[in-house]
């Protein structure tokens, strides 16, 4: 894939991205995707461009609002959709949901539950990379309030002095859950605490997915090349709530209406075409693909069977 | 047969399955030059080199978490945590990410780890550095947890523990790193869920292990003099638990008594009682089961409160006679 | 037409069984050839098959009650099928009585304070028919312990021979006994006590407690009492040295335990000895049959096995054919068997000679009773080393007293005598075993 084509490639997975995720909120409302999930709305360009910047070798953990990073990274989504609706045909057979859909053999450790959680695995998976010279890298994404987990700390000092090939790519959406950054942590920019592991960092406007595909890249070569891990703090906005349980207390309508103006996807198609990579009726296509290859998981993911209860017992032990 | 130490025979068992396979690793604190803080990995670091033998910085939670993800990705690592007290610290690493990864992903996952952890009391060390806790790991399912009694069982099964695909607690007690016992020269492994009996008996059954199976042991010696024939089962592995031997040895006795050195009160001695009550062998019980535990406090310092607060010899043969109502 | 379900008869001798344990419930739909419940006969466990398909209708047979063979205790049919009572009006007091009782039983219990026992006692209790409210616990705080049960178990059949005889003469039940000798035995005055108070309060309840006979008590019981009263018997004694035997008995223990796993024992070589010796002297390998003296072809030699359960008395078939070694794993398969009350019935049946051996705890000789129809029986006593004269010296061997019981109808004093000799002769210069 030259760099075009790749463009092409993250605009179509960034519209499926979106409608994924619009279906998945039609179907939360009407009960058919339980429990909670976390919604990337907002979060695209952070989400699939840092993925396209790497090679489709390279290894990702991905966080509980990951919709946006395993679509970057490459999925099926008809098993991704059958995961959310519970089916056996899912990623996970059913078990797993919104919250963990993992792929290990394409290089997605798996989404994670819980804030820091992927912090540690992803050192290690950058570990067995060093050990076994695979020439592969490992992404780690967390958010600004996984930052403030003291596994963030202790894996990003144990990264810096194995000199491990990690990027910690901070999607920083100034909001932990309610908690906005400016009171959850008493510095402005994540990518400060860099500095404090002996690592370079950076900052990128999260909402460009040109800038964030560049700079990926950038780190990815120096990180492959053996100097130990980077980070990289996107600043991006989530348009929806934190879960679906979230009604939006602490944010005004104002400041979602400004970020909303900022739509990654509008952003990202206005480059597109005045760099002419795509026409306006490419781009259109691509919009309209990308709806009708979700509509098309939707009915394998009704289509597919319920995972029998005997399963239950199944996959605790190898 | 020549005789060698517990600390000894884990240190075989790990140098034996790195020279067999090259994906296996250790990482912990100070396990490298230092030898370990119990000098269990003594001489190690010289074989296999800073590469293989990782000294890693005080971080339990990522010692755990890069272990899960090492081995999530095609590594066997054995890692350290220097006293079981600080597998606090590593919780969410071992209980929501390498004991859930393989069933909330579908069975697409191995984490084939080992997490070793020098446990138990008796070292002077106190409240924050000896506790048992053993039975908290065993209410994961995704974790198998082991804890051998002696240096034989030790080598034998933390071989197994590394070859297995599952992330696997292992349990050494601190005490038993000196104690020496006879562990066969060739090559052996131990399978993991197979209880051993230690000794042979017909009137009451002592299910223990860890530690306290020396004291047991020496509890049974002393009550043959009374007429009192005890059989001893050491479980070995918690999980998976090997009830079959257990159930059949109550049936035979119908007297059953638990000693662990962990606390009592959500100890895994009740476990073990509830697979019993559970069992065929209820029908056989011709006494209450009793568990011989820990007290529940937390270590103290001053060594005879210290000495105090786990099973003695004498308080397991005072269990024995209640049930022999005698 | 529903088709009746009977109580099975499993066995020559079996007259009653009881019923263990329903595998299939009222209303189930059963196939021919499948269990439909456990019963035990006199000797053995054993399940009774569904002899036609089709939908259990009714059980007449509870689980507990003991009932005659050939009783019906079930109706397999259509569904829907009324079931005739007639049939089961054989005998319907029994059943409705024993709810009653079991009902009054229950109340009784509820309002009574709980029975303090283990779950190994209850268990036991419940095996023998037992009731826990009748037991005295010696555990904490009046526990019934397994050990209470088993000593009442034991106790209700500990009788005296004369007792036993007079009971059995009479007609007395041993069971609604109450032993005042040493240990609770029964004793000639507790059955006269009974026979008397038949006598006097005829239809008046009889005070004490009331323990069925298992059916296998029973068996071993009428088969006792028939031979005893029915043969004129007459006992034979012969002191024989052991001491070559036993020398034998130890050059072969390794061979014999590397071939069979087992150790073999003075009895094995008495089994042995007897089948070879029973080849040479036909007369006593014989029955008293209704047609005449049966002389056997066949050398089978039973064994009494004495367990807690009751007395059982396998049989080692062909044993003049068989070497040791077999010899040794037969007998140990048999003991085996018996003591997890697997024996089948044609491994009981079919003896022509019986050896009873109660050296193991330490009787000196004993007048054995004979095992019908078989016309002998040899009792072996305890070897003890005893001082002899040999050649006009006093030395000291192992030396064991055989006694032989015999039918006089079948076997004269003279041919038998001659038996008790050559055995002598087989044991005391074991070599002869290799001719």
């Amino acid at each position: 894939m030259d760099e075009k084509e790749k463009m092409v490639e993250m605009y179509k997975r960034m519209n499926e991205a979106r409608s994924f995720e619009e279906k998945v909120s039609f179907f939360f409302a009407r009960g058919m995707v339980h429990g909670t999930t976390h919604l990337s709305v907002g979060e695209e360009a952070s989400g699939v461009a840092s993925c396209m910047a790497l090679e489709a070798y390279d290894l990702i953990t991905s966080t509980h609002r990951g919709h946006s990073q395993v679509i970057g990274k490459g999925i099926d989504l008809n098993k991704m959709m059958a995961e959310l609706l519970g089916k056996a045909t899912g990623y996970c057979k059913g078990k797993g949901g919104s919250m963990h859909i993992a792929d290990i053999k394409a290089g997605n450790l798996g989404a994670n539950g819980v804030v820091g959680g992927g912090h540690g695995i992803a050192v290690g998976a950058a570990l067995t990379q060093k050990l076994k010279k695979t020439g592969k890298i490992v992404l780690c994404f967390f958010g600004d309030g996984a930052a403030n987990e003291g596994s963030f700390h202790e894996a990003v000092n144990l990264a810096s002095i194995w000199r491990l090939p990690v990027i910690f790519f901070c999607e920083n959406n100034f909001y932990g859950m309610s908690m906005p950054l400016s009171k959850h942590m008493n510095i402005k920019d994540i990518v400060k605490r860099a500095e404090a592991y002996g690592i370079p960092g950076y900052i990128v406007d999260g909402n460009d997915a040109v800038a964030v595909y560049r700079k990926v890249k950038e780190a990815a070569e120096y990180v492959r090349s053996g100097k130990g891990p980077v980070l990289i703090e996107s600043k991006t906005y989530r348009w929806l709530g934190h879960s679906k349980s979230d009604a939006n207390v602490y944010r005004t309508k104002e400041e979602i209406v400004e970020w909303k103006k900022k739509c990654p996807l509008k952003r990202f198609r206005a480059y597109l075409l005045k760099e002419e990579i795509l026409t306006e009726e490419e781009a259109d296509a691509i919009e309209r693909k990308a709806k009708e290859d979700i509509e098309k998981a939707v009915e394998y993911a009704n289509n597919s069977p319920e995972p029998p209860i005997g399963t239950l017992l199944e996959d605790v032990y190898a | 047969m020549r005789e060698i130490t517990y600390a000894e025979a884990i240190r075989e068992a790990m140098s034996e399955e790195m020279r067999r396979d090259e994906n296996v690793f250790l990482m912990g604190e100070d396990v490298g030059l230092y030898g370990g803080a119990f000098g269990v990995t003594v001489g190690m670091f010289e074989e296999f080199g800073e590469e293989r033998v990782r000294d890693t910085p005080i971080s339990e939670a990522v010692i755990a978490g890069a272990a899960a993800g090492a081995a999530v990705t095609g590594m066997r690592p054995v890692a350290e945590i220097m006293f079981m007290d600080f597998t606090t610290i590593a919780m969410d690493s071992l209980v929501n990410q390498a004991a859930k990864m393989r069933y909330m992903f579908g069975g697409k996952a191995k984490v084939p780890m080992v997490l070793r952890c020098p446990a138990g009391s008796g070292t002077g060390a106190a409240a924050q550095h000896s506790q048992s806790l053993e039975a908290w790991f065993c209410h994961v399912p995704g974790l198998k947890v082991v804890a051998p009694s002696t240096p034989a069982d030790a080598k034998g099964l933390l071989k197994s523990a590394i070859r297995d695909d599952n992330p696997v607690i292992f349990v050494e007690q601190k005490l038993l790193y000196r104690k020496k016992g006879i562990v066969p020269e060739e090559e052996f492994i131990i399978p993991l869920g197979k209880a051993d009996i230690k000794r042979k008996g017909t009137d009451v059954t002592i299910i223990t292990y860890g530690r306290m199976a020396e004291s047991v042991l020496s509890a049974a010696a002393d009550m043959e003099q009374e007429g009192i024939s005890i059989e001893v089962i050491d479980p070995r592995t918690l999980v998976p638990l090997d009830r079959e031997t257990i159930i059949e040895s109550v049936i035979k006795t119908g007297r059953a008594v638990v000693v662990h050195e962990a606390v009592k009160t959500g100890g895994y001695g009740g476990e073990i009682v509830s697979a019993i009550s559970e069992s065929e062998a209820f029908d056989y019980l011709d006494a209450p089961v009793l568990r011989i535990a820990g007290k529940d406090v937390p270590i103290p310092y001053n060594p005879e409160l210290e000495k105090a607060a786990v099973p003695s010899v004498a308080e397991i043969k005072e269990a024995v006679r209640k049930v022999m109502n005698r | 037409m529903a088709v009746e379900v009977i109580m099975p008869k499993a066995g020559m001798a079996m007259e009653e069984g009881t019923i263990v344990k329903w595998y299939k419930k009222e209303g189930d739909q059963v196939e021919a050839g499948e269990a439909l419940l456990e019963i035990i006969t006199d000797k053995v466990n054993m399940e009774v098959e569904a002899e036609v398909s089709g939908v259990l209708l009714k059980i007449v047979g509870k689980e507990g009650q003991v009932l005659p063979v050939f009783t019906p205790i079930a109706y397999i049919g259509k569904e829907g099928e009324e079931v005739e009572t007639e049939t089961t009006g054989k005998n319907p007091e029994q059943p409705e009585k024993k709810e009653k009782e079991e009902l009054k039983k229950e109340n009784v219990s509820v309002s009574e304070k709980k029975v303090r026992a283990t779950p190994a006692a209850r268990k036991t209790a419940k095996e023998s028919d037992l009731e826990l409210r009748d037991i005295k616990g010696s555990g904490p705080k009046g526990r019934i312990q397994k050990k209470d049960v088993l000593s009442l178990r034991t106790s209700v059949n500990k009788m005296t021979p004369l007792a036993e005889k007079i009971a059995a003469l009479e007609g007395v039940d041993p069971a609604l006994l109450e032993g005042s000798g040493y240990d609770g035995k029964i004793t000639k005055e507790d059955v006269m006590k009974q026979i008397g108070q038949r006598t006097k309060e005829k239809g008046k309840p009889v005070k004490g407690k009331i323990v069925p006979l298992t059916p296998m008590r029973k068996t071993i019981g009428k088969r006792m009492s028939d031979s005893f009263f029915t043969a004129p018997t007459f006992t034979l004694n012969i002191e024989v040295d052991m001491r070559k035997t036993k020398e034998m008995k130890n050059t072969l223990k390794a061979a014999i335990e590397e071939e069979t796993g087992f150790t073999p024992t003075i009895t094995d070589i008495l089994v042995m000895a007897c089948a070879k010796n029973l080849k040479k002297h036909p007369a006593v390998n014989t029955a008293i049959t209704e047609e005449g003296l049966l002389i056997y072809d066949d050398v089978n030699i039973a064994f009494a096995v004495g367990l807690e359960e009751g007395l059982f008395v396998p049989v080692i078939k062909n044993a003049d054919k068989l070497t040791l070694s077999e010899i040794v794993t037969i007998s140990r398969e048999l003991v085996s068997k018996a003591e997890h009350m697997s024996l089948r019935p044609d491994e009981q049946e079919g003896s022509t000679f019986t050896i009873s051996n109660l050296g193991m705890y330490g009787i000196s000789h004993f007048n054995p009773i004979i095992n019908p129809p078989n016309s002998a029986i040899l009792g072996v006593g305890a070897i003890t080393d005893r001082p002899i004269v040999r050649k006009g010296e006093i030395r000291i061997n192992p030396m064991m007293n055989l006694s032989m019981t015999i039918d006089h109808r079948a076997i004269d004093g003279a041919p038998g005598a001659r038996f008790m000799q050559n055995l002598k002769e087989l044991l005391e210069d074991p070599i002869k075993l290799l001719t």
